[in-house]
């Protein structure tokens, strides 16, 4: 078996690419008929149904050998495809997902029971059959070679098993010179195949000459007729008649599966190919990781080694320090660049969930995906699934109206759902635009203080752009029935939460009336960020360069107290002060201000002093401390000392 | 050591063909290709001595490569993987008929991979000793033929076709005798395999169908999804001969074409008249049969066992204490022609 287990994971991780491509090509299948899209399905199904067979999962081989049967009879253009169709090849995929879960967990797969979908796909088969007998024929005259399935079914013989009666009339020409030994060969060669029930004249009258050249018997044998006719059958034979009255109504008619057509065109378009290409990275992850963790270990120590240098003033070393140096940025720089994985990864998987949403809530969607190519972390993107995949549901179920209501409000009965992504330098932007009826402002305010989750003359107050906030705190929903696919109580709350967790911040903007544009903007990586590195009563705090507006002189004189915090009139803004002083102690020598910003929030944080711009990697604070608002890791300097990094983002609530 | 080039679409596929192929040490693999375009390229590049060949791969399949390789300059020895089914065995066939030298089919259930790898590197190996194929005219049975009054009768199974082709390519044409080879195979693929069979041999060879007539010199296999039997015919000058029937009977030993089903109708039809040869196979097909044909006179011939992968189906035979002769696979040939010699002469007198 341990051949078995080598193969599991590499049969796993190529399954999982055929699945993939096998689901988005019926969704392309789906909104007509596409020759490339057909192939690319045809090709999946194959290899996913060899590599099952392979490894000795016959479930699923099944399942894949009966959706390939169905799947021929679209390609050769004898039945179309439909929603039906669509939702059982759909429900197969489901199963060959959690049969591929299943064996990547160790199992065999073999706690899931495809019988169902099997069963629905030979109905869809049958009825096919049923319906449209002319333009079976169209495929020429049955071939038995070409039809012949897998291995001959064994159903065939066994209903045979119990051989069948054939009545036989044996005519031996009449002017043959020897009709007794003729007769004799037929029957000893009948007798071969099986049982002679009875017989007239029989054997001992045909030795004694009692024979007029035709004999009357009958045979049971499980031969088929075919063999019993040839095995009468010889030169000066005239006539051979067989009868077999249970057979002639017993015969199954096999539905002919239809002829392959000729190979379409294989040198296809390139853009799956090009798919495919970046697809073809395969390391373990946990080995990856491990590399990275290695490389982390490296910059810290290039850092100390650096310092030492630094502090013996040794120029020999510092050469070569340079030089390690610059080998230990590519490294990272290339660990960095095979750590990204292309978005298409988790792209490649909404469309069906645009789907199946759309078709539960009887909606009609176009959705568009833009910029799948654009990379991000591996650690960034396992975090991004989630929310992303409930923002798509909320776009659907909430952000689109039904037909009926789009018409009337002037817009086409399709709603438009775009998702979008792009690199804009430091961060990775995900735009998801729907042409849906937009956020009710009012509604929100009003939700909102029905759920006590603000006063209603606070609610008054409120900005539009504080109302929208309202969506993300905790137990707001806006759906006015929680249904199966989207709510299932994780609210935006939760989105937001895993967004922030991720480093990454979430926009949202929405005019009534004519759609909402929710906006992801994340740190392509989470390991190594640009940090300033200052300084606050002798101790040094990072603060991530990507949040950082500006630096400036800090003059007490211009400070004014405002409530219970201190602002401060920068060009001509007025700017929260944030004192660290909680966290580091109180210095009274503060020269330097830094302007950070969140979202559209500035704020502004004293400093004794700056002392220069280094990348490092940010380590998570360990669980026992948990995690600590305004502080998002710590990341060790060269010469070992720790240093928190702070985050912005949640500092400033 | 002889350099193999790995041609398949799904990179499982090709780490579990590599993996069985390392277990041959002279066997070196320069390469692996992901599709017809790659393979084009890389056999130019690396003059593989033989390359493994999938069907179904994007952007260029199989059979267009063995197309273009038909006019490129570099010829490797060429083994496809077919898929188990019915479209794999046409395209087997085509291939076959396009120069492929030989197919196996891809491997099922890996627990057993050790045997499948024996077999693979056994086919691999024959493949590189043989001579290239000679591009012969297939030959075709003639009606000039005469009928057999003695049949050669040889059982296979896994790791039989490589040791076919040895027995084939040494048989001469003008044995007096019909020779009906049944070789356990999916449904489907005899008939590629015949094709291939019939590049090789100096006698024709062909699949069977129902009511073929035994001919002398001439090499019939059986038909993969139905018994292959022998019954009686009478010739216009009443001469007793041999015709294949095709029975639709239950498999045998989970078999059809099942070995015993063909010695055991020969053996009544032929009596004496039979060479039997047991080759290498898996299970216990061809022991009953064999019983039956020593017992109508027959004779019946056990390939020695360091010439077969598979000892099986030799060891059902000796079970049914039906074994004439075993000898080595280069001696099964000669002695095949002397023993029909002999009866022919029998019949003569």
């Amino acid at each position: 078996m341990s051949e078995f287990e080598q193969y599991r994971s590499l049969f796993v991780a190529e399954s999982r690419e055929n699945h993939e491509n096998l689901v988005n090509n019926l969704l392309v299948l789906e909104k007509g008929a596409d020759q490339n899209a057909i192939d690319e399905i045809f090709r999946s199904i194959h290899t996913l149904k060899g590599a099952s067979a392979s490894m000795g999962f016959a479930d699923m081989e099944r399942l894949c050998h009966t959706m390939e049967d169905a799947l021929q009879l679209i390609r050769s253009g004898s039945a179309e495809m439909s929603e039906d169709l669509g939702n059982v090849l759909l429900s197969c995929t489901d199963l060959i997902e959690e049969m591929l879960d299943d064996i990547e967990a160790g199992g065999d797969s073999s706690s899931k029971n495809p019988e169902k979908q099997v069963q629905a796909l030979h109905a869809w088969l049958q009825q096919q059959d049923a319906g449209g007998p002319e333009k079976k024929r169209e495929h020429g005259p049955p071939d038995m070679e070409a039809v012949i399935p897998e291995e001959l079914p064994l159903e065939e013989s066994s209903a045979q098993d119990a051989g069948t009666e054939y009545a036989m009339t044996i005519v031996v020409s009449p002017d043959c010179m020897m009709k007794d030994v003729r007769a004799l060969i037929a029957i000893q060669n009948l007798e071969a195949l099986g049982i002679i029930r009875s017989m007239h004249p029989s054997k001992g009258e045909i030795d004694e000459g009692k024979f007029d050249g035709t004999i009357h018997l009958t045979i049971s044998s499980d031969a088929g007729e075919e063999a019993i006719r040839t095995a009468a059958q010889g030169t000066e034979i005239a006539t051979v008649e067989i009868r077999a009255p249970e057979e002639l109504a017993a015969v199954p008619e096999k539905p002919v599966a239809g002829k392959r057509p000729l190979e379409p065109d294989r040198k296809q378009s390139s853009a799956p190919e090009k798919n495919r290409e970046i697809k073809n990275l395969r390391v373990d992850i946990t080995q990856l990781d491990h590399i990275m963790n290695l490389v982390e270990d490296l910059v810290i120590n290039r850092g100390r080694l650096k310092q030492i240098a630094d502090d013996n003033k040794i120029k020999e070393m510092d050469e070569a320090i340079s030089m390690v140096e610059r080998s230990v940025s590519e490294l990272q720089n290339l660990m960095m660049a095979i750590r990204m994985i292309p978005l298409s990864h988790i792209f490649n998987r909404l469309p069906r969930v645009v789907r199946d949403v759309a078709q539960y809530d009887h909606k009609e969607v176009e959705f568009v995906m833009e910029g799948g190519e654009t990379e991000l972390d591996r650690s960034v993107m396992d975090g991004l699934n989630d929310p992303l995949l409930h923002l798509i549901r909320n776009a659907v179920n909430h952000g689109i109206e039904d037909p009926a209501i789009r018409i009337k409000a002037g817009k086409p009965a399709k709603g438009l759902v775009q998702l979008s992504a792009h690199r804009d330098r430091d961060n990775v932007i995900i735009k998801l635009t729907d042409d849906g009826a937009g956020i009710n402002v009012e509604k929100v305010k009003k939700k909102a203080v029905e759920k006590g989750l603000i006063a209603p003359d606070a609610a008054a107050t409120l900005t539009a752009d504080e109302a929208i906030d309202l969506l993300f705190q905790p137990g707001f929903s806006t759906a006015d029935t929680i249904t199966d696919i989207s709510g299932r109580g994780v609210g935006l709350d939760v989105v937001r939460r895993s967004i922030e967790s991720l480093k990454g911040t979430i926009r949202v903007e929405t005019t009534p009336g004519k759609g909402s544009v929710f906006e992801l903007l994340l740190p392509p990586t989470m390991a190594i960020v640009d940090v300033m590195i200052v300084r606050i009563n002798n101790k040094r705090l990072g603060i991530p360069i990507s949040s950082i507006v500006e630096v400036a002189n800090f003059r007490k004189d211009s400070t004014h107290r405002i409530g219970k915090g201190d602002v401060i009139l920068i060009r001509d803004e007025v700017l929260q002060i944030l004192w660290l002083d909680d966290m580091v102690g109180s210095s009274g020598q503060c020269e330097i201000l830094i302007v950070v910003q969140y979202q559209k929030r500035k704020c502004c944080i004293p400093v004794d002093a700056v002392e220069g711009k280094q990348e490092v990697v940010v380590k998570p604070l360990s669980s026992f401390i948990g995690t600590t608002k305004g502080i998002s890791g710590v990341t060790i300097l060269g010469d070992g000392d720790v240093v928190p990094v702070l985050d912005v983002n949640t500092m400033q609530e | 050591m002889a350099k193999v080039l790995i041609v398949d679409d799904s990179v499982f596929m090709r780490t579990v063909i590599r993996d069985m192929l390392q277990k041959d040490p002279s066997l070196e693999i320069v390469g692996t290709a992901s599709n017809g375009i790659e393979a084009l390229e890389k056999i130019k590049n690396l003059r593989p001595d033989l390359i493994t060949l999938d069907i179904e791969m994007p952007r260029m399949n199989g059979i267009e490569v063995l197309r273009e390789l038909k006019s490129a300059e570099w010829h490797p020895k060429t083994l496809m993987f077919s898929s188990l089914t019915s479209e794999g065995a046409e395209m087997t066939a085509e291939a076959i008929r396009l120069g492929a030298d030989d197919f196996m089919l891809k491997p099922k259930d890996v627990p057993q991979l050790r045997l499948i790898a024996d077999e693979l590197i056994a086919t691999i190996r024959h493949l590189l000793t043989s001579p290239p194929s000679p591009r012969k005219e297939p030959s075709v049975v003639t009606q000039r033929d005469r009928n057999a009054e003695c049949v050669v009768l040889i059982g296979s199974s896994a790791g039989g076709p490589p040791m076919l082709d040895v027995i084939l390519s040494k048989l001469s044409a003008d044995l007096r005798a019909g020779v009906v080879i049944t070789q356990h195979m999916p449904v489907g693929f005899t008939a590629p395999l015949a094709a291939r069979f019939n590049r090789l041999a100096h006698m024709p060879v062909k699949e069977t169908e129902n009511g073929d007539m035994l001919k002398n010199g001439s090499v019939f296999l059986s038909k993969a999804g139905v018994h292959t039997m022998i019954s009686a015919a009478l010739t216009r000058e009443g001469k007793r001969t041999g015709r294949i029937i095709h029975s639709s009977a239950p498999p045998v030993h989970g078999v059809r074409p099942a070995v015993d089903k063909m010695f055991e109708s020969a053996a009544r039809v032929y009596g004496k008249n039979v060479v039997a040869v047991i080759l290498s196979g898996m299970g216990n097909d061809s022991g009953a049969g064999a019983a039956a044909i020593k017992e109508a006179g027959g004779t019946t011939i056990l390939c020695d066992q360091n010439d077969c992968l598979v000892y099986g189906m030799a060891r059902s035979a000796i079970q049914h204490n039906a074994v004439d002769q075993v000898l080595p696979l280069a001696k099964i040939p000669e002695a095949v022609e002397r023993l029909v010699g002999k009866m022919t002469e029998d019949c003569h007198v």
